[in-house]
């Protein structure tokens, strides 16, 4: 009788239990809740940025390029990594790259759809990401004459131009 | 916006149901809900599967929305007229005070699970890393330039364009009907399929166990944190699962009622697996040999009725490969096999496993301590043993974990890395599986409740 009891006291806890677990989640959350959250969200940052980047490009690009800080020569791997064949951090293994970097990169990628963005300069048009760094020198050097327009927070429209 | 999704996948559904009502046309309620909620999958996986055809044969993606309400209408004329809806009546009666006390528990319980959906949902309204460099990016391309991204899909114009196209082709399609490409059509999408999900745990373990099983194995699963955070992800996980549950449920329903049409089912089920994530390539070939070794059991040969289910899905997954890029798992087997011999890989993967199933799940206590608590407590009551064959669902869980556990181990990325970004949506794929086999096996609550104990006396 006693384990009958006992029985039924634990099928009638765990559906409990389960709810119970349900409501205190709710109750967790809704203390975050702020209606102006969604702004802050990377994506939705990221997307606000580079909304100006669509409308600069021409009609028709299928395809534009990606230049960012990694691409810089002297560029220094992570240190306590050997070289290992590696060139640049684009080659590194994923969890040995800068995380924030890479997803600046495919977040460029979501934003420009369909319109296709891969690495390199060898495209008329090119999305430049130099937060910090000065670029223009090797940016010449690289792709040659170019014009440039700022979009902001380190992003850059570089259309290629002829000599 | 979000109901409005929310309604084009609900006439998904729909049209998922009438089919399967067509092919099985069972009028008592379980059979009526548990087609509802493969509904879900049939619809929006067949959905996909044309989208996917009409773009390969270059016809303009602008009609595809109109060619789908036309099949929906017709569908629906078809069910109206050959529906065979004589008797349905006798087939109903009026619900126990306990019964319509748990139904409203459970939708209670589903309502809780769906606001906290909503609630994460507006904190990453694109879902998470794989959500927008993955499946969101390929809805976007095909949206966004229809007919063209096909092509994209072979110039790798967004990483992993390998993976199977179900959930890229839903929310494309949603779009292409609304006409924007808002956040909340991937969304709504995944909170379709986490209720789908619940709701087909529940109808299976109405039809294997009871209604009050049905009620515990949904009310657990909707008390999972996992069940909403992978849901906010906007990732292919809960739809995957959904579709090993589906497959499994339906092998398993052969067992008890020897239809042949359910074979077909879950061979159909099966390939969509393989349609939603890679995975379920895995999937496929297990359920192939577990219906085999069914037909040795049972004498019979199953295959001939299972494997033109998988036909079609298999065609259009065939298509797709022959355009996709080659996956970044499998680049060097060599060094795979020589990671299996291995001994500190096993210790790695077992310490990560041990370390996430304590926490699955967002209970205070381990949510699998506590089921294995309860199965331990309950499984000696006396209750009906179940009908069918209930080793079936078993093999499905540990056959598909012992194959993630085998891919871990020959992974060409980092290990830990692999373990720390999947382990937990891995174990999430097969815990419905687990839930199935677990309460399909253990006696009710209802059993529990009422059961008397002989030459007691009851005043």
């Amino acid at each position: 009788m006693f384990l009958l009891i006992m029985r039924r006291c634990f099928v009638i806890a765990l559906i409990a239990a389960s709810f119970a677990v349900g409501v205190y989640r709710f109750s967790t959350l809704a203390k975050f809740w702020n209606s102006r959250i969604a702004e802050k969200n990377e994506v939705v940052v990221w997307e606000n940025r580079l909304g100006r980047v669509k409308q600069e490009l021409p009609e028709g690009i299928t395809h534009v390029g990606y230049l960012s800080e990694w691409d810089f020569p002297d560029r220094q791997l992570p240190p306590g990594l050997e070289r290992n064949g590696y060139t640049t951090e684009w080659d590194l293994p994923v969890q040995y790259r800068d995380v924030g970097s890479l997803n600046e990169f495919r977040l460029t990628k979501y934003t420009l759809a369909p319109i296709i963005v891969e690495r390199g300069s060898n495209y008329d048009w090119i999305i430049g990401n130099f937060s910090a760094r000065p670029f223009k020198a090797w940016l010449q050097e690289t792709i040659g004459n170019y014009q440039l327009k700022e979009i902001g927070g380190g992003i850059y429209l570089i259309h290629r131009t002829k000599p | 916006m979000i109901l409005i999704a929310l309604l084009i996948y609900t006439l998904k559904l729909l049209a998922g149901f009438f089919l399967l009502h067509l092919l099985w046309d069972a009028k008592e309620p379980k059979a009526l809900t548990i087609k509802l909620f493969l509904g879900a999958g049939l619809g929006a996986g067949l959905s996909s599967l044309l989208y996917f055809l009409w773009s390969w044969l270059t016809i303009p993606d602008r009609i595809f929305p109109f060619f789908e309400l036309l099949v929906f209408v017709g569908l629906a004329f078809v069910f109206w007229r050959k529906g065979n809806w004589r008797g349905l009546r006798q087939h109903f009666s009026a619900p126990s005070k306990r019964t319509l006390f748990l139904g409203l528990f459970l939708l209670a319980a589903a309502l809780i699970c769906a606001v906290n959906f909503f609630i994460l949902f507006r904190t990453a309204p694109h879902g998470i890393y794989d959500a927008w460099n993955i499946w969101n990016i390929g809805a976007r391309f095909v949206y966004l330039s229809p007919n063209q991204w096909i092509s994209a899909v072979s110039q790798n114009a967004w990483d992993h364009s390998d993976y199977p196209l179900l959930v890229t082709l839903n929310v494309a399609d949603v779009w292409a009907m609304i006409g924007n490409n808002t956040t909340q059509a991937p969304a709504a999408f995944s909170l379709f399929f986490m209720l789908s999900l619940v709701g087909l745990l529940f109808s299976a373990l109405w039809l294997s166990r009871d209604f009050e099983q049905g009620v515990l194995g949904a009310v657990l699963l909707l008390s999972l944190a996992e069940l909403v955070n992978i849901g906010m992800f906007q990732y292919a996980d809960i739809q995957l699962a959904y579709f090993f549950l589906a497959t499994a449920a339906l092998l398993y329903l052969y067992t008890v009622q020897s239809n042949p049409r359910f074979l077909f089912l879950a061979g159909l089920f099966a390939a969509l697996a393989a349609w939603t994530k890679n995975e379920g390539n895995v999937f496929l070939v297990i359920s192939i040999v577990l219906c085999f070794i069914l037909s040795l059991r049972v004498k019979k040969n199953l295959l001939i009725f299972f494997v033109p289910g998988l036909l079609f899905p298999a065609v259009v997954i065939l298509l797709f490969k022959s355009i996709a890029p080659a996956n970044d798992l499998f680049v060097s087997p060599s060094q795979g096999l020589q990671q299996f011999f291995d001994l500190s890989r096993y210790q790695i993967i077992l310490a990560q496993l041990w370390q996430k199933a304590s926490a699955f799940g967002g209970w205070q206590v381990s949510f699998l301590l506590i089921l294995g608590l309860y199965g331990f407590v309950i499984w000696r009551m006396p209750a009906p043993k179940p009908s069918g064959r209930v080793w079936l669902i078993l093999a499905f869980f540990v056959l598909q974990f012992a194959a993630y556990i085998l891919i871990y181990l020959m992974t060409p990325h980092d290990l830990y890395w692999h373990l720390d970004t999947s382990l937990n949506r891995l174990m999430f794929h097969v815990l419905p599986l687990l839930l199935f086999w677990l309460f399909t096996l253990l006696p009710s609550p209802q059993d529990v409740l009422e059961y008397r104990e002989p030459h007691a006396t009851y005043d």
